[in-house]
């Protein structure tokens, strides 16, 4: 069961949003699509579930093109954040029409889901706040019976308590029911230990494709005189240096361990935020010192 | 339990440490039953697979056993193989480093026992 | 029919209920107006427009209206279209049936349509419920196309569109009813009128048409209903919707 992405393009009028998205989603995953603002994230996940089509390039479910594929359709859901359900509908009825649609619904967890976030399943969902809109959203996003959920944005709106609320509850879920769930969030570090994988859209193309734990041992901010630095990592691929008088800091994610470190020099772990900051960061770019 | 992202030492490994830690310290008594995976990823939202992964490191040092169809259970004796297996770290890394620091700020092999000898008293 | 045709055809039914509703009544009170206030040439042209009006809306409006909870949940285009095609065709049905009835209301002969095309009794009143049929079917094929065709812009334009359409579509047939009303035996001297009257498809000879304007009806179902299909297969969902 695998969803595979060949360059896939989209235009939107002369912009070109997408220029070749090549990548492949595994089943039962968590992974982290990330991007800046305008990145293409949420026109990339259109595409999938089909409410846009692809200038050029194809996405394949299990070998098979998912455009205009009512089965392949039927295994994908897209929450996003655009709310198109009828507003006038309550939250219970929503839930009825989902089951109807997808064939099932996962009831017991709706109701769980219901009493955990304090969701009025029978206010109609035009009444609700930004924050509950949201909450009925991700629980029909839980419940449907799809291979592929995705997720754009998922935590708009919520507060602390209940963002910690979803992210335990999706936890809890994948553990009882994996499938593959794939994230889009500008909430980096409130994800980076759910997601095993990432996906990072820069420029229009999937700029990093990397397990997350494989970032984490590669990640390094390198501290200490700038001479001694500048020194030990000669010859490294560095993504950014930040100087302050004599002091230098440099992030990098291939710094040699192996050899020794000189004293008043100290490397530290990167978290995925500071990671992903480093590597979407506009002009610059890695350079070899 | 706490988990530090921006550590070098990976997220499995930091769950697998605090896991070690709690058996040593007598929060997981032996024949007690830990946590399950799922009771765990829910609490602090981490990765299943992830969990896993760091269970199983537990597994693999004879520290905790599966039994089918209940969950995971201390092993008999494994707080006496974690004090054993630290006592081994302790004196083939510890002792190094201690020694290596002191001698970096002239502090001699008599001074350094003298302030041994203090902190025991303590 | 499947589950799914069945909850989306629900839905769509759902979207075209807002717009028929609010139409319909509208049309009622037209009607009742016409009733106390006597009826006139212009007061049936209006009320048969009206209706025409409310068709085009369910196209242009209701029916791209449904296409988010269609994406929402996984709706081909293909199916989505289907269940449109069935929605508006029980619309057409249902307004044929209710201005066909309550159109004898405004005149003894049974509405416009059939004092101008001199169609009177059972024969003549299904002839005009069935013209109705084809000529809501046919615009509201327009409004679909057109609804598809202008899903990208933005809210307010596709709302200032409608104002438009209402203008192109009501006005010519205004101005045709005041010039009619004000100097009957026009056509008979100025071609300009008479074709303007061939145009929206009225007889402009003593002996009236009626199959001419089913035949040209008919002609634009098709053509719309194509054009629909045609823009429906590529109909994309911006956040605009």
């Amino acid at each position: 069961m695998t969803m595979e992405f060949k360059q896939v393009t989209r235009n939107f009028g002369r912009k070109q949003v997408l220029r070749g998205v090549n990548m492949t989603w595994d089943a039962g995953q968590l992974y982290g699509l990330l991007g800046r603002n305008g990145a293409g994230k949420s026109t990339l996940m259109k595409i999938v579930n089909n409410r846009l089509f692809p200038t050029a390039g194809k996405v394949l479910l299990d070998g098979k093109s998912v455009t205009e594929n009512a089965a392949a359709q039927n295994r994908i859901f897209l929450m996003s954040a655009a709310t198109l359900y009828p507003g006038d509908s309550r939250i219970a009825q929503l839930f009825t029409l989902t089951q109807q649609m997808y064939g099932r619904f996962d009831d017991q967890l709706a109701a769980h889901l219901v009493q955990a976030f304090g969701l009025d399943p029978h206010q109609r969902l035009r009444k609700l706040s930004t924050g509950y809109r949201t909450i009925a959203k991700l629980i029909i996003a839980l419940c449907v019976p799809c291979d592929f959920v995705m997720l754009d944005e998922p935590v708009l709106g919520l507060d602390a308590n209940n963002r910690e609320i979803f992210y335990q509850e999706l936890a809890a879920t994948f553990a009882k029911r994996p499938r593959t769930f794939i994230i889009a969030s500008h909430l980096i570090e409130e994800i980076e230990n759910l997601v095993t994988h990432v996906f990072v859209l820069d420029g229009g193309t999937i700029t990093l494709d990397e397990d997350v734990a494989d970032l984490a041992v590669k990640g390094r901010v390198v501290t200490g005189p700038a001479a001694l630095v500048r020194e030990w990592l000669s010859g490294t691929c560095v993504l950014r240096t930040v100087q302050l008088g004599g002091m230098v800091t440099a992030y990098t994610l291939d710094a040699p361990l192996e050899k020794p470190l000189p004293t008043g020099v100290s490397v530290d772990g990167m978290d995925l935020q500071q990671l992903y900051l480093e590597l979407t960061r506009t002009g610059g770019g890695p350079h070899v010192d | 339990m706490k988990f530090d992202a921006s550590s070098v030492v990976p997220l499995y490994q930091q769950i697998a440490d605090q896991f070690i830690a709690g058996i040593l310290s007598g929060a997981f008594p032996e024949q007690a039953q830990i946590p399950s995976t799922t009771e765990v990823a829910k609490t602090y939202a981490i990765n299943p697979a992830t969990v896993l992964k760091g269970m199983n490191v537990l597994v693999d040092l004879g520290l905790i056993e599966k039994r089918r169809g209940i969950g995971m259970f201390v092993v008999p004796g494994a707080q006496e193989r974690i004090k054993a297996k630290r006592k081994h770290d302790f004196y083939a890394e510890r002792i190094g480093e201690l020694v290596a620091a002191a001698k970096a700020l002239d502090i001699s092999k008599a001074e350094l026992i003298v302030a041994v000898e203090e902190g025991y008293a303590q | 029919m499947s589950i799914k045709f069945q909850v989306m055809l629900k839905l769509q039914l759902q979207m075209m209920r807002i717009v028929l509703v609010g139409g319909l009544i509208g049309w009622l009170v037209l009607v009742v107006e016409n009733l106390f206030g006597g009826s006139t040439e212009i007061g049936a042209w209006s009320a048969e427009f009206m209706a025409l009006y409310i068709a085009a809306i369910l196209g242009y409006f209701a029916t791209p209206w449904a296409l988010g909870a269609a994406f929402q949940n996984g709706v081909s285009r293909q199916l989505f279209l289907r269940t449109a095609a069935v929605g508006l065709g029980l619309c057409a049905i249902l307004m044929s049936g209710f201005v066909t009835i309550t159109g004898s209301l405004l005149a003894s002969d049974g509405g416009f349509l059939a004092a101008m095309y001199h169609l009177s009794g059972a024969g003549g009143i299904v002839l005009t419920a069935v013209m109705r049929v084809v000529a809501y079917l046919a615009i509201a094929a327009l409004g679909v196309a057109i609804g598809f065709w202008t899903l990208p812009w933005l809210g307010k334009a596709r709302f200032a569109f409608v104002f438009v359409i209402y203008g192109v579509m009501v006005l010519p047939g205004i101005i045709l009813a005041v010039v009619l009303q004000a100097a009957p035996n026009l056509p008979a001297r100025s071609g300009g009128l008479r074709g303007w009257l061939a145009l929206v498809g009225l007889p402009w000879h003593a002996a009236p048409q009626p199959w001419r304007l089913l035949v040209l009806l008919l002609v634009l179902l098709l053509g719309g209903g194509a054009l629909a299909i045609h823009l429906g297969r590529h109909v994309e969902l911006t956040d605009r919707i």
